[in-house]
C-alpha cells in the first residue's frame, strides 16, 4: 500500500512515495526535480562503488517531463534528531566512523572531493546492526568541497537543532575532529573556525542546494553562537 | 503550489501509457498537465471547451509538446486505464457513468472534498468496484504535506505529535488530537480525501 510521504516539501519539487516494506519512489515533473533525482542516481551509484552490499537504484520511469526513479527499500531504524546531541550521540559516532571508512578510500591527489550535501542523521542516514546507510542523495556533487565538509555538517545540524552548545557537546565536537583529523578525512580549512567555515562554505556553493538552500538548519546560528563555538572548537584543537 | 497538486497522482501506477479521462474543472488543469507529462494519453470529459483551451495554453508555458484530447460523449470505443474525478460531494450517478468507461483492471481516482468519512464509505461500497482505498491528507490546507491510507493515519498521525516534553503546545496538541480522533470517528468532514476504486 502506497503512501505519499512527501509533497514537494521543504522547498523541494520531488514527490516520495513508500511502498511498505518494498521501496521508496521519488518522482517529479519539474526542471529543477528532475536535476536532482538524475543527481541523486549519480549519488548512489558512487556511493555503490565504495559498498559490498549496493543499494538497488533504478529509474522506473522517464519521459521529457518526468522522472521517477524506484530505490531499494532499507528496514533500517531512523534516529530522531529532535531528542538531542547526547542521544543520538552512539549514531552520530556510527555515522562519522561510516564517512571515514567511505571517504577515506577517495584519491588523496584532489584538492575537493565529492559531498552528499545533506548528511544528516535526521532521515538521510540509517542504521541497522551497526551497518550505515547513506540515502538521500539528490543534493550529491563531485568534485565541489574540502573533504571533511559533510561530517562537519552532521555535527553542527544537530547541534543546531537541539540548541545545545553544552561543553559537553563541544568537547564531543572535538573528538570527531580530532577523529576525523587523524584518519585524513578533514581539510585543515576545517580546522580553524569550523562552524563558520562550513556556513562559509554552503555560502559561496548555495547553488548545490538551489531552492533548499533555506531549510539548511546550519545557517541558523546567530554570529554570536558562531563566535562563541568557534573560539571553544579553535582552542580545543591547538591543545 | 500548482506542482503539489500533481501528488496525488503518484498514488497511481503509472507506466508510461494508458489513457486517463478526467473530469477537470477549471482550478484542476494541473492534474490532466500532470498526467501529460507522466506519458499518459489523456482526455478531458467537460462540456467547457474553455478547459481544454486553458490546459493547452498550460502545457505550451510549460514546455510540454502533446497532444490533449477532447472527451465526446458516446465514444463507446475508447476505454480508459484512469480515470479522475473531482467531486465535493460524491455523485453516485456520475460514478457508475465513469464506471462504465474504465478498463477491466481500470483505477478510478476521486478527489472528495467535504463529505463525511462515514458517507463516503458506504457509497463506494455499493458501487461494486473489486476494491477500494481512502486516502487522508495530512497538514496544509489546501495542499497536503502528505497522504496516507486510512488505516495508517492514526499511526502517523502518533508519531508525528510524539513530543519529548508536557507543555503548553502538548495540551494544544491533545485538543487536536481530539478532533483528529473525532475525525477518524467518521463524523467529520474530510477535506481532499482520495478514493481509489479499481475496477
Amino acid at each position: 500500500m502506497k503512501v505519499l510521504s512527501r509533497n514537494c516539501s521543504h522547498y523541494s519539487s520531488i514527490f516520495v512515495v513508500h511502498d511498505k516494506g518494498k521501496a521508496i519512489y521519488k518522482s517529479s515533473s519539474s526542471l529543477n526535480g528532475i536535476l536532482d533525482l538524475e543527481n541523486e542516481i549519480k549519488g548512489y551509484n558512487w556511493y555503490n562503488n565504495f559498498r559490498s552490499n549496493e543499494i538497488d537504484v533504478s529509474v522506473e520511469l522517464k519521459t521529457n517531463h518526468y522522472i521517477k526513479i524506484k530505490i531499494q527499500y532499507i528496514d533500517a531504524l531512523v534516529p530522531s534528531i529532535n531528542k538531542g546531541y547526547l542521544k543520538n550521540i552512539d549514531y552520530i559516532e556510527l555515522a562519522i566512523k561510516h564517512y571515514v571508512e567511505i571517504w577515506s578510500k577517495l584519491p588523496s591527489n584532489f584538492n575537493t572531493q565529492p559531498i552528499h550535501g545533506d548528511f544528516s542523521i535526521e532521515g538521510n542516514i540509517l542504521f541497522k546492526d551497526h551497518n550505515v546507510y547513506i540515502i538521500d542523495w539528490e543534493h550529491f556533487s563531485e568534485q565541489e568541497a574540502s573533504i571533511g565538509f559533510d561530517a562537519m555538517y552532521l555535527l553542527f545540524e544537530t547541534m543546531c537543532i537541539d540548541r545545545n552548545c553544552s561543553k559537553l557537546v563541544l568537547n564531543h565536537v572535538v573528538k570527531m575532529i580530532n577523529f576525523l583529523k587523524q584518519n585524513n578525512c578533514l581539510d585543515d580549512v576545517f580546522t580553524n573556525n569550523p562552524l563558520k567555515s562550513t556556513i562559509l562554505f554552503m555560502k559561496k556553493n548555495r547553488h548545490i542546494w538551489g531552492e533548499q538552500f533555506q531549510k539548511m538548519p546550519v545557517l541558523n546560528f546567530s554570529k554570536k553562537s558562531i563566535e562563541m563555538i568557534d573560539a571553544y572548537l579553535n582552542k580545543e584543537l591547538s591543545v | 503550489m500548482k506542482i503539489q497538486q500533481e501528488g496525488i497522482l503518484e498514488l497511481l501506477d503509472i507506466n508510461g501509457s494508458g489513457q486517463l479521462c478526467l473530469d477537470v474543472d477549471s482550478s484542476t488543469p494541473s492534474l490532466a498537465i500532470g498526467m501529460v507529462k507522466r506519458g499518459v494519453e489523456t482526455y478531458i470529459y467537460n462540456n467547457d471547451r474553455r478547459i481544454e483551451s486553458n490546459v493547452r495554453r498550460q502545457l505550451e508555458l510549460d514546455g510540454v509538446e502533446s497532444q490533449i484530447f477532447f472527451y465526446q460523449e458516446g465514444r463507446d470505443d475508447l476505454k480508459f486505464d484512469f480515470i479522475l474525478l473531482t467531486q465535493n460531494k460524491i455523485n453516485i450517478e456520475a460514478l457508475l457513468v465513469f464506471r462504465k468507461l474504465l478498463n477491466s483492471n481500470g483505477t478510478l481516482l476521486l478527489n472528495v472534498n467535504n463529505e463525511r468519512l462515514k458517507k463516503v464509505e458506504k457509497l463506494i461500497s455499493i458501487l461494486g468496484f473489486s476494491e477500494f482505498q481512502i486516502y487522508l491528507p495530512f497538514i496544509g490546507k489546501e495542499i497536503p504535506a502528505f497522504i496516507l491510507p486510512k488505516d495508517d493515519f492514526e499511526r502517523y498521525y502518533h508519531r508525528y505529535w510524539s513530543w519529548k516534553t508536557v507543555n503548553i503546545s502538548f495540551l494544544i496538541n491533545k485538543l487536536i488530537e481530539y478532533l483528529f480522533f473525532f475525525r477518524l470517528k467518521k463524523t467529520w468532514f474530510i477535506r481532499n480525501s482520495i478514493v481509489l476504486l479499481r475496477k
